[in-house]
């Protein structure tokens, strides 16, 4: 009976596990189910992003060419040693943990160890379980710092009492003797991380390529922590003896190639540096609408001159790579790659043999000048019909090169005194001195246009309110005596300025030169003229002046009138021209991609200048004596077989103060002229700071500039031999 | 009575392991497709222990299961030895589970299960034993009791827990002890769960967040690991990039596989290697074949092991004697603890264990043991009552 009852029970037993397995089958396929069909598209996403990368990858970057199609800034070739890390993710070698070991010491040593990469291979390679001696003869400082450095980094991890072993060194002693040994044995039977086999692998190039390290172990680590799906940069900018070598030793080992990066070369160099500017690599990622991207291929950006303002149309449009990558973080394969647009050229007016002939001539050193200091000045040649800039000089220059090539240029530049990186020409800011004395005259001319007869008459010594007053002759002690307009802007005479301000006022000659376009925007390019100063005015032309003294110190360009050379060559253009002030032109066409046609930027007059024509021959003649006649103060300028109009100017400034509180003043010299004088086809303004005076100084490079222009577009025959 | 008959033989068992045998290697070798180039040679070798395999099942076919019962000591003595040969070998990964052998490594804890099922059955089964006698109580926890032991000192939690619902079933079967074993039962389930709410609750190690009910001390007595993966399984978003890992990644894989799955070597997850590539072939086979053919294929495993179980069972409910009664109950609950927990974790329902997937994940050992149980099961089925 018993054993009946006990069996059916038991097959109960059976009964309900058979249930109970068919109701976990149950659960099993209605979870799947739930996780499956219900919830597969939050999956699906979840799962899309944390596989793919997008990678930046910058353009080709385009070009700047001259007016005759010169090439001023050009893309070329970056060559760099790259390690593709992802290639050494397979356990490599017992020397590739040993030099890991070896740089996380010498990193806690702070010396450098006493074997070289060769004496680890051969040590490896003949006694690996003799244990190496890394550094030999420690001081006693350098051996505190390692014990306690070692303490720290053998500390306990938290929650745990036993220090952490570091293989391949012995907790107890740190130190043997002087030495810190490394126990190559125990390092032999371990795995590699990818961080040793890169370590070797760039050991390896230095060794055979005999070029030192350029990337330390922390760039290694740092670069496989956040960039690992692309290549690691180990040497930049390779010249060609290092490619050479690369490609006869080292083809042969996995995981390194050449990569290529886009870079920029000026060919002119320190020519157009300012204007042109540079360009550096570019900093971190500037955000792009809409795309993540998760690595930047970094290209360069321009930071300086065109560079910098036409950077968008330069750079082109960056493409990108989708790149799927494992659970390590490498590479897996590209899902998409969208190659990058390269970047829009821009075709400047500017001439590159003018510029060459502008720099110099500025360069050309005068007698009684400071041969200690660079020349410092500018050049802006115009062309007086449509504004073109031809030429745009300012010296001391940079040299861009090597200013995107070398950090230490760059740091040197920051404390340099001449401010070699200040763009004179379109930034400076100078007192025109009589250089103005032209505007002066037209804005009385225009108001009294019979006042080229007056005559004035020229003493030594002269006060106006009691206060003495110089003719630059003055100081010679002579004076220039009677005089009409015409012979006064000859002999850039103070006294005939000052007698006439006195009786027609300030008034009129302000609203010359405001005609001019001074103190105000020139227009060379938007914004790109006084970046840090957008609201201050581009030069400075008081409305009013305070006294007479204040209006004869401003009708001769002193005081607190300013302008730049740019400025300036406008005023020389325009009066060569006949009374049109254009917008200088730099830009004469561009376009926004290599294979796209080129689009025109206009020449555009700002306004037509409301004056006399009498009055513009009168100034045109004073101007064309003051370069042709035998008593011109700038006789030196003349070019033989070329009429030359000009005018000088040497403009007092404070420059600096003595211990006793005397002011010390320099003197910047001015010419702004143009030619030839019947025909116009080159206005120029040229500025040396600190000079002798705008005849002495100026004149004579302004000379060697007229000649070789006139030489170069055919004017004058060279001369033989 | 002894007619080995091929008619006689479960078909449809047989039918169904060859079936999963043959996508076995099929998913293993996808769980390794990197590139054309690169395939790992491993669904080539379980090809061979399936074969290895195979042979014993032919074997125990035809060997009349009946005279285990006179051999069951020796079996279990053999397999308590070889648990303990473990401890001679050195450590893998922090636990002696493994004997090297030339060629491939032994896991004894596999016969381990096999050889207590036995010995249990033939104990209990013997004739004339008294079920109500506090002696057969202690003499059957004793002989689960030792290999239990030494599995958990391997350490192999997982696996050794493994023999409690085997035992458990055998006993409550043959009545020993009922009641003690029933409230035994209910006292485990209400253990577990304080468990659970303590390390859910406990205060967590330096260094990370404090929730604002986590008050209780340290959970004494579990490695953190363990503690660690019941986080997991406790709370969606416990450590995400660790511990949690694995979990998340897996539930990725399954749930990105939809209705009809990426088809057959298209299964990103698995070989972009989000799914660690030491675990894809072995115990997170599932989720390969989960990703690459969809609820439809992951439903189909269900239902070939369901038929499978179902089985075992008949073999249990037809078996003409005790002892291969006992035998293919243990046997079947074996399985289905293993294909059940496997799934579970393998979907994020249960935490994650290291149980492979029979007749699936990769492994020697595990391959061997499972075709020998099924052998049994048929040897059973062959030899049962007839109606």
């Amino acid at each position: 009976m018993r054993v009946r009852r006990q069996k059916q029970e038991s097959l109960l037993v059976i009964w309900v596990v058979s249930a109970l397995m068919l109701l976990g089958m149950g659960v099993l396929l209605s979870e799947l189910w739930k996780l499956q069909v219900p919830r597969k598209s939050g999956f699906d996403e979840v799962f899309h992003n944390q596989s793919v990368r997008r990678v930046r990858l910058p353009a080709v970057r385009g070009k700047i060419y001259d007016t005759h199609g010169k090439c001023l800034a050009d893309s070329v070739p970056n060559y760099c040693i790259a390690i593709y890390t992802e290639e050494l993710r397979a356990p490599r070698s017992a020397v590739a943990n040993t030099l890991e070991l070896l740089h996380e010491v010498w990193a806690r040593v702070g010396r450098k160890p006493d074997v070289s990469f060769r004496d680890i291979q051969q040590h490896l390679l003949l006694t690996p379980d003799v244990p190496l001696v890394a550094w030999e003869d420690l001081d006693d400082k350098t051996m505190a710092r390692w014990r306690s450095r070692f303490e720290e980094w053998t500390a306990p991890p938290k929650g745990s009492r036993r220090r952490r072993e570091i293989p391949g060194l012995d907790l107890g002693k740190p130190v043997q003797g002087r030495s810190i040994v490394l126990k190559t044995g125990e390092l032999r039977k371990r795995g590699t991380t990818t961080a040793a086999n890169t370590l070797e692998l760039v050991y390896e190039i230095s060794e055979r390529i005999g070029s030192p390290r350029a990337v330390t172990f922390q760039n290694i680590k740092d670069h496989i922590f956040a960039r690992r799906p692309l290549p690691l940069l180990a040497w930049k900018n390779i010249d060609d003896r290092m490619m050479a070598r690369w490609a006869d030793s080292c083809t042969g080992l996995a995981g390194t190639d050449i990569f290529c990066m886009s870079a920029r070369h000026y060919p002119e160099g320190e020519n157009l540096a300012h204007l042109i500017g540079f360009t550096l690599a570019a900093e971190a990622t500037r955000e792009e609408a809409g795309e993540r991207v998760d690595f930047d291929l970094r290209g360069i950006e321009g930071v300086k001159g065109l560079e910098v303002k036409y950077n968008e149309l330069l750079e082109g449009k960056p493409g990108s790579r989708l790149v799927q990558i494992d659970v390590s973080g490498f590479h897996y394969r590209d899902l998409q790659i969208q190659p990058p647009q390269p970047g829009g050229d821009l075709q400047l007016t500017i001439d590159a043999n003018i510029q060459r002939f502008a720099k110099e001539a500025l360069m050309l050193r005068q007698d009684g000048e400071a041969r200690d200091v660079p020349v410092r000045g500018a050049v802006v040649v115009l062309d007086p019909n449509n504004g073109d800039v031809l030429a745009m000089v300012s010296a001391p220059s940079v040299d861009p090169n090597a200013y995107m090539n070398s950090k230490r240029y760059r740091q040197l530049l920051l404390k340099d005194p001449h401010k070699r990186a200040y763009h004179r020409a379109v930034f400076g800011q100078y007192p025109p001195g009589s250089t103005f004395k032209p505007i002066t005259a037209l804005g009385v001319l225009k108001e009294y246009p019979d006042y080229g007869k007056t005559i004035h008459d020229c003493v030594n010594p002269y006060y106006v309110d009691k206060r003495r007053k110089r003719c630059w002759i003055h100081r010679r002690g002579g004076a220039h005596g009677e005089l009409d307009l015409r012979q006064a802007l000859m002999h850039s005479c103070n006294v005939y300025m000052f007698e006439m301000v006195q009786e027609v006022g300030y008034e009129p000659i302000h609203d010359m030169a405001q005609q001019f376009g001074l103190g105000q925007y020139a227009g060379l390019f938007p914004d790109l003229e006084m970046p840090e100063q957008k609201d201050k005015k581009y030069g400075n032309l008081p409305a009013s002046a305070y006294n007479t003294t204040d209006a004869c110190n401003m009708v001769i360009g002193q005081g607190a009138i300013t302008a730049s050379p740019l400025q300036m060559a406008m005023v020389a253009a325009t009066i060569a021209n006949g009374g049109t002030l254009y917008r200088p032109r730099l830009i004469q066409k561009w376009r926004t991609a290599p294979d796209r046609e080129y689009q025109r930027n206009p020449t555009w007059a700002i306004r037509r200048i409301d004056v006399p024509e009498a009055a513009l021959e009168l100034v045109r003649d004073g101007m064309h004596d003051v370069v042709m006649d035998p008593q011109g103060t700038a006789k030196k300028t003349r070019v033989p077989g070329i009429e030359i109009a000009g005018k000088t100017g040497s403009a007092q400034y404070t420059k600096d103060k003595t211990p006793a509180g005397d002011v010390i003043y320099g003197t910047h010299t001015w010419m702004i002229s143009y030619a030839p004088c019947d025909f116009p086809r080159y206005a120029v303004a040229m500025l040396v700071e600190d000079g002798v005076s705008g005849g002495n100084t100026v004149g004579p490079r302004l000379s060697a500039l007229y000649q070789k222009i006139f030489e170069y577009d055919g004017t004058l025959q060279k001369e033989e031999g | 009575m002894n007619g080995i008959t091929l008619k006689r033989l479960d078909w449809a068992m047989l039918g169904t392991i060859l079936v999963l045998i043959g996508l076995s290697a099929a998913f293993i070798y996808s769980a390794q497709f990197k590139s054309e180039v690169d395939v790992g040679s491993n669904y080539l070798k379980q090809i061979g222990f399936a074969g290895l395999g195979l042979c014993a099942y032919g074997v125990l076919v035809w060997f009349d299961y009946k005279q285990l019962a006179a051999l069951s000591w020796w079996i279990y003595g053999g397999a308590v030895v070889l648990l303990l040969l473990v401890f001679l070998f050195p450590e893998v990964n922090g636990a002696h589970r493994w004997i090297p052998l030339p060629k491939f490594t032994l896991q004894p804890s596999e016969l381990g299960k096999l050889a207590v099922v036995i010995a249990l059955s033939a104990y209990l089964a013997a004739p004339g034993r008294d079920v109500d006698d506090w002696k057969t109580f202690f003499s059957c926890v004793a002989i689960v009791g030792l290999p239990f032991l030494l599995i958990l000192f391997e350490p192999d939690l997982s696996t050794s827990l493994m023999l409690a619902p085997i035992s458990l079933a055998i006993m409550l079967y043959k009545g020993v002890q009922r009641k003690l074993l029933l409230i035994g039962m209910v006292a485990v389930l209400v253990f577990a769960t304080v468990l659970c709410l303590w390390i859910k609750y406990e205060k967590p190690p330096d260094g990370e967040t404090a929730g604002t009910w986590s008050v209780l001390p340290s959970m004494p007595l579990m490695e953190d690991y363990q503690k660690g993966r019941i986080k997991v399984f406790l709370s969606d978003d416990h450590d995400m990039a660790g511990a949690g890992w694995n979990k998340l990644q897996s539930q990725i894989a399954v749930g990105s596989g939809g209705l009809h799955g990426k088809g057959w070597l298209k299964g990103t997850q698995n070989i972009l290697g989000f799914l660690p590539r030491t675990v894809a072939p072995t115990d997170f086979i599932f989720c390969v074949i989960a990703e690459e053919t969809g609820f439809m294929g992951g439903a189909f495993f269900i239902a070939l092991y369901t038929v499978l179980l179902g089985g075992c069972m008949r073999a249990s409910v037809r078996s003409r004697d005790e002892f291969g009664r006992l035998m293919t109950l243990g046997i079947g609950i074996m399985l289905f603890c293993h294909v059940f927990v496997n799934i579970a974790m393998t979907i994020g329902i249960l935490p994650i264990t290291g149980l492979p997937l029979p007749l699936m994940s990769y492994g020697g050992s595990f391959m061997v043991s499972t075709m020998i149980a099924l052998g049994l099961v048929q040897s059973v089925y062959q030899r049962r009552r007839n109606r």
